[in-house]
């Protein structure tokens, strides 16, 4: 149904919130964009810098062009209620199901593919001149939604971010890229000719390091500081010199992506500023309930911590390190049995799911305490590590009280050398894992099974079918986090105790 | 900034002898036993208070227009007293404040912290909850190597010792970083300072790179690092590709190459057991030529007969496989790569 303006002040009212909103949100990317336009003094500039007002132009478009757009300001738009909330809820599809193929480790084509569907099958609209407003309207919806904590903000982040990517990816002309750069004032920073010549040999190195073709002379390089794409000088995948990155065509998906990044990140602190000072009280009765009831139907799996704490005491950790932990706190534990000490990353990694999985701080700093004294006696133990558990346990210092990694912190993180922590079926070798798994109790026809999914970089349905060849039964779910191995895996082992939450 | 560390002259020099040459001073025993006292002598007669405040300053002294006069007072010191007692965020207006504080509380260690947004001494007044009105602005980019992360090539010491066979892999580590520092990043304000033990720190002190954010900084980190592993991953080193990047490249033909060959080889008889030799040869992908290496050197245990040192011998063999493998003869200086692998990620 529709309300025209006049009949329904309320509607005409969200458009002012939006709007608002759009206006703080401007004020913000004007500063922003100021920064820019110092930074890009020192770059090269070869063309005019694009204008502003294109941007808004952008929305009048009456045609569904493959753009992206950038989210810079809000849409001067009439909302109808229910949309305001279905857009949200479908956009919110394609965010999850993003969320949900990552974390089952989709390869690159996979996800851009998924990506399509999902984008494909949820965002259109019967009108196609309104296809582009709903990617406007869902997004900004979404940035009420995902803005109140850091968790949230975090989540939305990464997920706009892939969804970014992704469609950035899958536009098909290099025309096309370049619209979308120019949105966000990136034309000026081409490489000259002459600059070219100079370093064209240095640019051929570094392809080939890459095991791609060598650049042609009418190849497109950008010179960016090189603060602005740190992936790529990460991962040695450019040329650098005297501070400039020199970065191919096909790479500027990556720091165009970088800049998106920061202006969300920017934004939804700013929104969240005008939610909490404003808004919310303003749509106590319309729009909040709304925005509250978005955001907790909709949890990813990665931010729901589990709730049911069983207590453990010392006496029982080793027994049920054997029978409920999963491989990479089994190796830690029994590394730590081993040295007698772990790694920075080992004792947070496994301090904190021993946290998740219900020992309290006495027993905790008695556990390690037990172990490290061994190694380096009570008095270093006290003075070097006992801080660091009480401060895990949000004792001290700034007291935060710390969640247990997720399998996605775990697969990402990076253990160097003295190293126990991260996934072992990552981060190790087959022939490593193989024999640690052998020595869980997995018999050789499921190892293969999970070698073949570790092979194919599935690190979390390989310790799922871990799981089920130690425990007999079918895990549907998925593994998703440590601490959810270990209560499945005691729920199974100890029905009688009952955990409900 | 340890009391007890002697600054050496190795990291000043640029000639190619003195590098293999200079080492931090063994310090003896007797020389060792630590005395107060001799930390308010130090205080008192030796540290350069104005120095470090015209260091840290940054030209926020107050002299010139365009000033920031609260950048000082925006700066983290962190002093460990006796009885490992540790004060967290100490800011000082000048260089007197510093001095007096210093002089009074005598501390063993000294630590520089970032700059905030406003002076430390009164950030209760602004965190509050999520919003981060208090929060590090700048912060130099530092790099921290200690000997022991080459504790897989050297076999002369181990954890803390060092000696004149095992520094030059730090000297080594300290051209190539500082010349990548120089020419890709394009930064010029480095300093390099031994740690007081077994390491070395290096100060990036440029204003681009006191402003770089966390992951900017990690990307200079990886940007630097080669071997990524422990004893639990594949010792295998990734290099493929018919190129090396140019940093690679040129860090292997302007000071790898001659180190590895005429220097460390020998100095640490890399191949020389088959202990060590079998871990040179675990990074080596292709695997046909690994065995091939392996029965060779097998064979030939006894065979000093030559007077080439079986460590020449041996890399000679490998390297003449490896070519007639047609594998990019670039893929050999792995092993070589690991030697500037080890740096920590910086603060």
């Amino acid at each position: 149904m529709w309300f025209p303006a006049i009949l329904c002040p309320r509607a005409q009212l969200f458009g002012a919130v939006i709007q608002k909103l759009g206006k703080q949100l401007k004020r913000a990317q004007f500063w922003f964009r100021r920064r820019t336009r110092r930074t890009k003094i020192a770059m090269e500039i070869v063309r005019p810098q694009s204008h502003r007002n294109s941007l808004s132009s952008a929305n009048d478009a009456a045609v569904a062009v493959p753009t992206i757009p950038s989210y810079r300001s809000a849409p001067p738009l009439e909302v109808r209620l229910e949309d305001f909330e279905s857009f949200a809820i479908d956009r919110l599809r394609v965010l999850k199901g993003i969320s949900d193929g990552m974390s089952r480790g989709k390869k690159q084509e996979e996800m851009e593919k998924l990506v399509k569907d999902l984008w494909r099958v949820n965002m259109r609209h019967q009108h196609a001149s309104e296809v582009l407003n709903k990617d406007i309207i869902s997004h900004f919806v979404l940035r009420l939604v995902y803005c109140r904590t850091e968790d949230l903000r975090k989540w939305f982040l990464s997920m706009e971010c892939a969804l970014f990517r992704y469609r950035f990816r899958s536009l098909y002309t290099a025309e096309a890229q370049r619209a979308v750069m120019e949105e966000f004032d990136l034309s000026g920073s081409a490489v000259t000719k002459m600059e070219f010549q100079d370093i064209k040999e240095k640019l051929g190195q570094v392809a080939r390091s890459m095991g791609q073709p060598l650049p042609t002379l009418d190849a497109i390089f950008y010179k960016v500081p090189f603060e602005e794409v740190p992936e790529l000088v990460a991962g040695r995948k450019v040329f650098i010199k005297q501070g400039y990155a020199y970065v191919a065509m096909n790479q500027v998906v990556s720091f165009v992506a970088t800049l998106f990044r920061s202006q969300l990140s920017k934004t939804l602190i700013l929104t969240n500023r005008k939610w909490t000072s404003s808004i919310r009280e303003q749509e106590k009765h319309r729009l909040t309930p709304i925005v509250e009831a978005l955001c907790s139907s909709y949890l990813g799996p990665d931010l729901s911590q589990p709730r049911e704490y069983a207590e453990i005491s010392l006496k029982d950790i080793d027994q049920i390190a054997k029978s409920s932990f999963p491989l990479c706190m089994r190796h830690l534990f029994d590394k730590l049995k081993e040295d007698h000490h772990l790694k920075h990353g080992g004792r947070m990694q496994l301090g904190l799911f021993l946290k998740g999985v219900g020992l309290n701080l006495d027993d905790a700093l008695a556990f390690w305490r037990a172990e490290f004294s061994k190694k380096v006696g009570l008095e270093k133990f006290e003075k070097e590590y006992a801080y660091n558990i009480r401060h895990n346990y949000g004792k001290e210092g700034k007291r935060t009280d710390y969640t247990p990694y997720s399998c996605q912190k775990v697969i990402s993180s990076t253990p160097g050398a003295g190293d126990q922590h991260g996934c072992p079926y990552r981060h190790f070798s087959e022939e490593n894992l193989k024999a640690a798994l052998s020595r869980m109790g997995v018999n050789s026809r499921a190892m293969e099974d999970v070698i073949d999914k570790v092979r194919n970089r599935h690190y979390q349905l390989a310790c799922t079918l871990t799981f089920e060849a130690l425990h007999g039964v079918p895990c549907d779910a998925g593994i998703n986090h440590p601490n959810q191995y270990f209560i499945d895996s005691q729920k199974i082992l100890q029905p009688k105790k009952d955990s409900s939450a | 900034m340890h009391p007890r560390s002697s600054l050496t002259s190795l990291f000043n020099s640029t000639t190619s002898s003195l590098e293999f040459q200079l080492m931090p001073k063994m310090i003896t025993d007797q020389e060792l036993d630590f005395n107060p006292n001799y930390l308010k002598l130090y205080y008192g007669k030796l540290f350069p208070f104005t120095d470090i405040f015209r260091w840290m300053s940054y030209g926020n002294d107050g002299k010139h227009p365009g000033c920031d006069s609260s950048y000082f007072g925006r700066r983290e010191f962190s002093f460990t007293l006796e009885n490992d007692i540790y004060l967290r965020f100490q800011s000082f207006n000048n260089a007197l404040e510093l001095e007096n504080s210093i002089k009074e509380k005598s501390p063993f260690k000294i630590d520089i912290g970032p700059v905030y947004t406003v002076d430390p001494a009164k950030r209760h007044a602004y965190a509050q909850g999520d919003n981060k009105v208090f929060a590090p602005v700048e912060r130099e980019l530092i790099f921290d190597i200690d000997m022991s992360d080459y504790d897989d090539v050297r076999y002369c010491c181990s954890g803390a010792d060092v000696c004149l066979n095992c520094w030059p892999l730090m000297t080594i580590a300290i051209k190539v970083i500082d010349t990548a520092l120089r020419d890709d990043f394009g930064f010029k304000h480095i300093l390099w300072v031994y740690s007081g033990r077994r390491g070395v720190h290096c100060w990036v002190c440029d204003q681009k790179a006191r402003r770089l954010t966390n992951e900017q900084r990690a990307a200079i980190a990886d940007y630097f690092r080669v071997y990524k592993g422990n004893e639990n991953t594949h010792k295998k080193i990734s290099l493929t590709g018919a190129a090396l990047h140019p940093f690679l490249a040129t860090s292997y033909t302007s000071v790898l190459k001659h180190f590895f060959e005429k220097n460390l080889l020998t100095s640490q008889n890399l191949l020389a057991t088959e202990e060590r030799y079998e871990k040179i040869l675990d990074m080596i992908p292709d695997e046909s030529i690994a065995s091939k290496l392996r029965g060779k050197w097998q064979d030939s245990r006894r065979s000093s007969s030559t007077k080439e040192d079986i460590n020449v011998v041996r890399w000679e063999q490998c390297k003449q496989l490896l070519q007639s493998g047609k594998i990019s003869h670039k893929d050999y200086e792995g092993a070589l790569k690991r030697l500037c692998s080890a740096i920590l990620t910086p603060g």
